[in-house]
């Protein structure tokens, strides 16, 4: 079989597939392979292609797969991995080659299927900007950094979670925990509230008492506005579906 | 030895008193000073995923009060805060225009950031400036026989951007020399770097109790008596989070688990409560009467 026959076999069993979906495609809509999609968004004529990786059925629904893989690039944002590369952190985001090394070394995607870096990037990329930014998974980084330090191309990719995040949050998608450790870090300086309690526990372990002495916290916090941005006023979808955890054990993200 | 500012951080002194007054004891036995420093406040990470500029800022904070005191070193046993503290502190070391930035704006607050501190865990400290040597020669009750499941905390390594001097994160050794300068056997096992899950417990607990879990599975195939780590955040994970995954998970574990500087604290011949042992959430009772018979 030559290069060629092989391609073309290929290509027929792909035709089998979006052959069968053609039959529901209408209008305008051109069906493109999946590789061509990645070059979409710095196509200067994308705005008037609607890309499917899916077509909707006859009848105009689409199954929840099909949701999934429809991209239209009226919805992509081509300028979005420039504005990802512009965070700091975010610096390396066009090196990736989506080899996938982040997301086998991920002990967040060993136990939860729903985060997956080297797809997060990838959708980053392509211009996904609001799938991206109001999913739950960019909030499920645990930022251990087992990817940054194993990936190829040097791509920092917790650094990348983060710069996302950033986004997001300038978006006003917020997870509701910060709203709290903000207002906590005015008030104390702190995370966590050293009171009489907390220094008579300490007292008994002849442990040294705290003094709170917020005011320099509460004027940087004043100055960057983290109270306004902690606030938001969406939230993203991970904290409808999880049950909020008792304050005590929040931790916090980066 | 030498003189330290002891930077703890904002949940150590209010949940892991235990872990607090352990460092305080070890670190009189090996005759090394640790000065509190009030004006000490968040080091920033909690709000790097909100704003990395505030992070920054609230970070490079505590650089300049000790700067301005003339401390040299800042140690601290939270791994998060030494990643952070790092981090922030290389950065505006070696980028001027990202310390220019931030001397403008702290200079509002009176501060300027000159790069004249060093940062370092605890155990790191331990290990680079006391050493495994002089250790094992201060014990006096040497933990022979015990098997010992070191936990390093993701950010005591990585980023090995973030630090001066990192170890090779993927075969890290520090806590492992730490652990066998008390006599007893630090465990070489598979699961050693996988991540406690902590910093998703606030979005999203069952993935992170799920991450906890996996670590325990792993380390039942192995002969641990305990485990070991250095991080609060590790701490909330492993030592209350058994119960948390026994509730929520069902799944029943019952590995004890102590903060290094307990462990160091029973081979130097402290007294276990004055170690704050009596505050782990794991059982630890039976393995502390098993090391006294030793």
């Amino acid at each position: 079989m030559t290069k060629g026959s092989r391609q073309n076999g290929r290509m027929a069993e792909g035709d089998e597939d979006g052959g069968s979906r053609q039959n529901g495609r209408r209008g305008r809509q051109v069906g493109v392979p999946c590789c061509l999609a990645a070059l979409l968004p710095c196509c200067p004529a994308s705005k008037i292609l609607i890309a499917y990786l899916g077509v909707p059925k006859p009848d105009g629904k689409m199954t929840d797969t099909e949701k999934l893989s429809v991209l239209r690039l009226e919805d992509l944002d081509p300028n979005f991995r420039q504005k990802i590369a512009a965070e700091p952190g975010g610096e390396m985001i066009r090196f990736c080659f989506q080899c996938g090394t982040c997301t086998a070394s991920c002990p967040v995607r060993a136990v939860e299927d729903k985060f997956n870096p080297r797809r997060i990037i990838r959708m980053a990329l392509l211009g996904m900007r609001a799938e991206v930014l109001t999913s739950s998974f960019v909030w499920l980084c645990s930022s251990c950094y087992a990817c940054q330090e194993r990936c190829p191309q040097g791509v920092k990719i917790t650094g990348i979670m983060g710069a996302i995040r950033n986004i997001a949050v300038r978006d006003r998608l917020v997870p509701a925990m910060f709203a709290g450790q903000v207002a906590s870090l005015k008030a104390h300086g702190r995370v966590y509230e050293v009171g009489e309690l907390e220094n008579e526990k300490r007292a008994k372990l002849g442990l040294p008492q705290i003094n709170e002495m917020p005011d320099e916290v509460r004027r940087i916090l004043e100055m960057t506005g983290a109270e306004e941005l902690a606030k938001g006023n969406q939230t993203p979808e991970a904290n409808q579906a999880a049950a909020p955890p008792p304050p005590q054990e929040s931790i916090g993200g980066a | 030895m030498g003189e330290y500012a002891y930077f703890a951080g904002c949940t150590m002194p209010v949940r892991n008193l235990n872990y607090d007054v352990s460092m305080r004891k070890v670190a009189q036995a090996l005759d090394i000073n640790l000065l509190d420093i009030p004006e000490f406040g968040c080091c920033g990470y909690p709000l790097g995923a909100l704003d990395y500029h505030t992070m920054l800022l609230l970070s490079a904070r505590n650089l300049c009060v000790a700067e301005e005191k003339g401390i040299r070193e800042i140690v601290t046993g939270c791994t998060g805060c030494a990643g952070t503290l790092s981090k922030v502190n290389k950065a505006l070391k070696e980028n001027p225009q990202k310390r220019k930035k931030v001397n403008e704006e702290l200079s509002k607050l009176g501060h300027e950031f000159r790069g004249r501190t060093r940062v370092r865990h605890f155990a790191r400290m331990l290990y680079d400036d006391v050493g495994p040597q002089k250790i094992r020669a201060a014990v006096k009750k040497p933990l022979s026989g015990l098997n010992i499941a070191a936990h390093y905390g993701c950010h005591y390594l990585k980023p090995t951007e973030a630090f001066e001097n990192p170890e090779n994160p993927e075969r890290p050794v520090t806590l492992d020399r730490l652990i066998e300068a008390t006599g007893a056997n630090a465990l070489d096992y598979g699961a050693k770097l996988l991540c406690c899950g902590g910093d998703v417990l606030g979005i999203d607990e069952t993935t992170a109790l799920k991450m906890a879990r996996e670590k325990f599975r792993r380390l039942k195939e192995t002969p641990a008596d305990a485990m070991v780590l250095i991080c609060p955040f590790c701490a909330v994970m492993y030592d209350a989070g058994q119960k948390t995954i026994e509730v929520k998970l069902q799944e029943k574990f019952t590995l004890p688990v102590l903060y290094y500087p307990q462990l160091l604290g029973l081979a130097l011949g402290i007294d276990d409560k004055a170690l704050g042992l009596h505050l782990n959430r794991t059982r630890v009772k039976d393995l502390v009467e098993k090391i006294k018979k030793l």
